[in-house]
């Protein structure tokens, strides 16, 4: 997966998903979404507010995972 | 959409009995009130009762091509008939009738079996091919349509339902344990298996020939997805105006592919909403549309149907249906449907038919087909939520989602996290075939144990699920898991129970036909190629229908949790009205001889039932109590009794008749 895509994909999630801020469910459906969406397997740690809280955090979180940043 | 039966002699002995192929059609006469007609020959014999949909002058079967070498009885309609009568007329033609039954015999003539694959509609057919002495059977894609068969004496009989095919009463009639098995894994027995013993149901998407006896069955198309990864790469943007072109389409051709008026169902969710819209957009034809209201408000929609008639301006009915109305209605439904159904859902489209058809309608176009498509089940989203658990089963996090699933039941999951919890981390290993199912497939198999010790023995010996995981196809492994669960979904549930014992059979117990848009073919090829996210982004199910049309829908409709259509189970039978079929068929002489149950443990059962009036039961007894009961009128109605449901009728006049043999 390129990055033009990652991010496409990202901002088409960030369409129908309001920023996960202060809220653990919301964090969850970033982290399916993340998980089903580019193939990176999250530890409980990274399924934090600093990571997901925003769609730029989300966005800087998978093009790190996948060495694309 | 009409009625179709048939006798083919295997070797060269007498040519079949008009008496027997008279029987067939008049068990047929509901699915075609209007006329009927056969054609005989020394070899052959061909019945159809008519529903009459398109050319009401001149389409009545069967008919044939220029030098009647060819002949056909069809169950179905081909929406692009129009355009294939086009080319084939070009290609030297010659028509006699304006209905799509004749578009059939010219492209058969024209290309073969190669022609189903350019049909784009519900059917199921057949064709008498006196050249090549060979009769071709099909049925649509995805088996809106059914033909079932059985061969008896040498003789091959067919019918568009089995209570035809029991006319001849020297065909057998006895459950299939492999069938029963099938249904209480999978809801359905999955084609060609049926409920009943050596009776055959040809698969969705194939066409068998028959020539000197042998039978020869071939796919002409499958449900297949793209390896994962290797899905449209086209923006959600880009998607969305592909997916609305196509659903347009597919809404305005069967609404407007008619002779009669064509009415719409209305449940109150987005499918038939966006449907509806469509029509009401699109066409000019006045919306007529129908719905089903529940006495009990956990089951009713009737603020949503309403919702969206207003906006629409349609002509508007529904028809309230209790929890006394389902117990009453439910023997004539399982006569229609003919095999056990583990739910009442059945029951209240039985009664919206009648509706429709009492109001002058006798087509109407529904949303059935788009939970399948697009992914709207909540399987698809437990799936999701058991696969996210599953890549970290020592979460301390993850647990949490599970308070997304089913809001709308009373013990949800976010209800009863320590329960939830538990039943879905019950076997997850993403490595099994089924493991989207698992979970649905153990809870259903669960009804096997009230089967006596025989029946049970027989019906293991076959292993239903390793059956089925034999036959997927060799790409399965490499698909989204998503598209996983949509094959396994759609080859268990669609044909055999979405579109069978709760679709097809219920609309035509009342002369009804339904059309469904989400199951055009070109919409269905379009769906399978997209990415998973645009079907179910996380857990937002049918996301890209949602997104397609947001502007024709009310945002109340388009936002409401999905809600998915259910009817009161056990409090049909248990809370009201003492019905005297439930005594008769749970008497214990009557359990011991039907050799099916343990009368014992099912004695015990009905009587927890009728303790509690069928209230404050657990999922699974809900569903164990419409089980037993369907089971056991299968058996009644079927077994014994010889499927006639109670007298021998003629099919409707006038009868058309070519008999070559007089």
């Amino acid at each position: 997966m390129i990055k033009k895509q990652v991010k496409r994909r990202i901002a088409e999630f960030a369409r129908t998903y309001k920023a996960a801020k202060n809220d653990e469910t919301k964090l969850l459906l970033v982290a399916l979404f993340v998980e089903d969406a580019f193939g990176i397997v999250l530890s409980d740690d990274d399924i934090h507010e600093k990571n997901f809280g925003t769609h730029h955090a989300i966005e800087n979180f998978v093009l790190e995972k996948l060495h694309l940043e | 959409m009409c009625g179709i039966c048939g006798i083919v002699n295997i070797d060269d002995g007498q040519a079949p009995e008009v008496e027997t192929l008279l029987r067939m059609m008049g068990r047929l006469r509901h699915r075609g009130p209007d006329s009927s007609g056969y054609y005989r020959d020394k070899q052959v014999a061909l019945g159809h009762t008519r529903l009459a949909i398109i050319d009401l002058q001149t389409g009545a079967q069967p008919l044939s091509n220029e030098d009647d070498s060819v002949w056909i009885t069809f169950n179905g309609e081909i929406f692009n008939y129009l355009e294939l009568a086009s080319e084939l007329s070009g290609l030297g033609h010659i028509f006699k009738t304006k209905s799509d039954t004749e578009v059939i015999v010219h492209a058969y003539e024209q290309w073969d079996t190669l022609c189903f694959d350019r049909f784009n509609g519900q059917w199921a057919l057949v064709l008498w091919d006196l050249k090549k002495n060979k009769i071709i059977f099909s049925r649509d894609r995805l088996g809106i349509r059914t033909l079932y068969y059985t061969i008896c004496n040498n003789r091959l009989l067919f019918a568009s339902e089995v209570k035809a095919l029991f006319a001849d009463s020297s065909v057998k009639r006895n459950f299939d344990p492999a069938g029963v098995s099938e249904i209480f894994t999978f809801w359905s027995p999955v084609a060609p298996r049926t409920t009943f013993k050596d009776i055959k149901e040809l698969q969705p998407g194939h066409f068998a020939t028959i020539k000197d006896g042998i039978i020869k069955s071939e796919a002409y198309w499958t449900i297949s997805f793209p390896d994962a990864g290797a899905e449209s790469d086209l923006s959600e943007k880009e998607h969305v105006d592909i997916f609305r072109k196509h659903l347009i389409n597919a809404s305005k051709l069967r609404f407007t592919r008619s002779d009669v008026p064509v009415g719409a169902y209305l449940s109150g969710g987005i499918d038939s909403s966006i449907t509806s819209s469509i029509i009401s957009n699109y066409t000019k034809a006045p919306l007529r549309t129908f719905s089903i209201r529940f006495s009990d408000s956990e089951f009713d929609e009737g603020q949503y149907q309403r919702q969206i008639a207003d906006r629409l301006d349609a002509n508007h009915r529904d028809i309230a249906v209790s929890n006394d109305d389902i117990g009453h209605v439910f023997p004539d439904v399982i006569w229609h449907a003919e095999r056990p159904i583990l739910r009442t859902a059945p029951a209240p489209l039985f009664l919206l038919s009648k509706l429709v058809r009492e109001s002058g309608y006798k087509v109407v176009v529904t949303g059935e087909g788009a939970d399948e498509i697009m992914a709207g089940y909540d399987i698809y989203r437990e799936a999701k939520i058991r696969l996210f658990l599953a890549r970290d089963p020592s979460s301390k996090k993850r647990s949490k989602i599970l308070s997304k699933l089913y809001p709308w039941m009373e013990r949800a999951p976010g209800k009863a996290a320590a329960f939830a919890n538990a039943f879905f981390r019950k076997g997850l290993n993403p490595l099994d075939p089924g493991f989207s199912h698992r979970p649905r497939w153990d809870t259903t198999s669960s009804l096997n144990l009230f089967l006596n010790p025989d029946f049970r023995m027989e019906a293991k010996k076959t292993n239903v699920i390793e059956e089925l995981f034999s036959n997927m196809p060799d790409s399965y492994d490499r698909w989204d898991p998503l598209c996983k669960a949509q094959w396994l979904e759609m080859v268990t549930l669609l044909s055999g129970y979405i579109l069978s014992a709760q679709g097809d059979r219920m609309l035509m117990a009342n002369s009804v036909e339904g059309r469904f848009p989400f199951l055009d073919c070109n919409l269905v090829d379009f769906a399978s190629q997209l990415p998973a996210s645009h079907k179910l982004l996380a857990l937002d199910e049918k996301h890209l229908l949602k997104i397609s049309f947001k502007d024709m829908i009310p945002e109340t409709i388009l936002k409401r949790p999905k809600q998915p259509y259910r009817a009161p189970d056990a409090p049909s039978f248990f809370s009201g009205s003492n019905f005297d079929w439930i005594n008769d068929i749970t008497d214990e002489s009557k359990l011991k001889n039907a050799d099916i149950f343990n009368p014992k443990a099912v004695f015990k059962f009905i009587n927890k039932c009728r303790r509690v009036k069928g209230h404050k039961m657990s999922n699974t007894d809900n569903m164990r109590a419409v089980a037993i009961l369907s089971t056991m009128l299968v058996h009644h109605h079927y077994i014994v009794q010889d499927g006639s449901g109670g007298k021998d009728q003629m099919p409707a006049e006038p009868i058309k008749v070519i008999d070559k043999v007089v």
